[in-house]
């Protein structure tokens, strides 16, 4: 069916046509959520999310800009949401063992790291990839993740960034340098 | 020398292992979705719409008290406004009756000197 003819009829209320557009487009949102909580579960809680947004707010998708191109950025503001409630939980949790009260977050960890992975290593380097990026700045982050995990081109990226091609290789650069830094700092204090 | 050359070979590894972390999206297998995603988000779509139902029922009986408060209200300040109309209406009452120095018991007693005489 036409992606128009499609939205028009979730406009109208239709909840077939809605899930036939999940079916669509479930894995792209999987993926591009998964891409920034790097966790399977949270990933599908947050998909799911977004598809509800999507199914609330549809009345106001205009055309202006391509459907998938609106989906990613709702998924990509989903996933930053939750990364910055989960900073917020960290460093309050991290108050909270300073007083004694909370030792539960080390067995959180502990769990996530040893997760049942056929590459392990390739799962550790992404948690610690993960840490890194979550130090970068909101544009750098999403410049980064969608570039480097989702492989979109950069016109894409600027596109559901709304900005301009060269900004966005900008972006991408800074990320890069910095996370070069940061990992380097990472790899000379957890040396070998 | 050998000092400088054990430096030298920590940090191109520390480069090395840079370089790998900061490619491994591309090395990682990207998971498989849920098969019973769309169940699941079908599921929880419903629950979330039978939770809204009472949502709209309290909203409605809370708009109702508001409307219920807001009438007695109104009703209060209507009464009180009257009453100081009324009370407002005897002092014209009672400045007229000095100004005319007319009384009840005067004209009572007016009256009835009239009907003696």
């Amino acid at each position: 069916m036409n992606e128009q003819l499609l939205v028009q009829q979730i406009q109208q209320g239709s909840e077939q046509a809605f899930f036939q557009l999940v079916e669509q487009y479930k894995t792209m949102v999987f993926y591009t959520c998964n891409g920034f909580v790097q966790d399977r579960e949270e990933a599908e809680d947050l998909a799911q999310e977004v598809f509800i947004e999507l199914f609330q707010s549809i009345e106001t998708f205009n055309f202006q800009s391509k459907l998938s191109t609106w989906i990613y950025r709702i998924a990509v503001n989903k996933s930053l949401d939750l990364l910055k409630y989960k900073n917020r939980k960290k460093r309050f949790s991290g108050i909270k063992q300073v007083f004694g009260v909370d030792r539960e977050t080390d067995n959180i960890s502990a769990t996530y790291n040893f997760e049942a992975s056929a590459d392990i290593e390739n799962q550790e380097r992404a948690q610690i990839l993960k840490e890194a990026i979550n130090k970068l700045p909101k544009n750098q982050q999403i410049a980064f993740t969608l570039n480097k995990y989702d492989d979109l081109s950069y016109a894409e990226i600027a596109e559901i960034m709304q900005t301009s091609v060269s900004a966005v290789e900008s972006l991408i650069h800074r990320a890069k340098k910095k996370l070069q830094e940061l990992l380097y700092n990472y790899y000379q204090i957890h040396k070998k | 020398m050998k000092e400088a050359n054990k430096m030298e070979k920590q940090n191109f590894n520390i480069a090395q292992e840079v370089e790998k972390t900061l490619n491994c999206f591309s090395e990682i297998q990207k998971p498989e979705l849920n098969p019973y995603f769309v169940s699941k988000l079908s599921a929880r779509m419903q629950a979330q719409q039978q939770k809204n139902i009472p949502k709209i029922a309290v909203t409605f009986k809370l708009a109702l008290a508001l409307f219920i408060l807001l009438l007695n209200f109104a009703t209060i300040f209507n009464y009180l406004n009257n009453s100081t109309k009324i009370n407002s209406d005897e002092n014209i009452y009672s400045a007229i009756q000095s100004e005319y120095s007319v009384d009840a018991t005067d004209l009572y007693a007016d009256n009835l000197e009239n009907f003696n005489n």
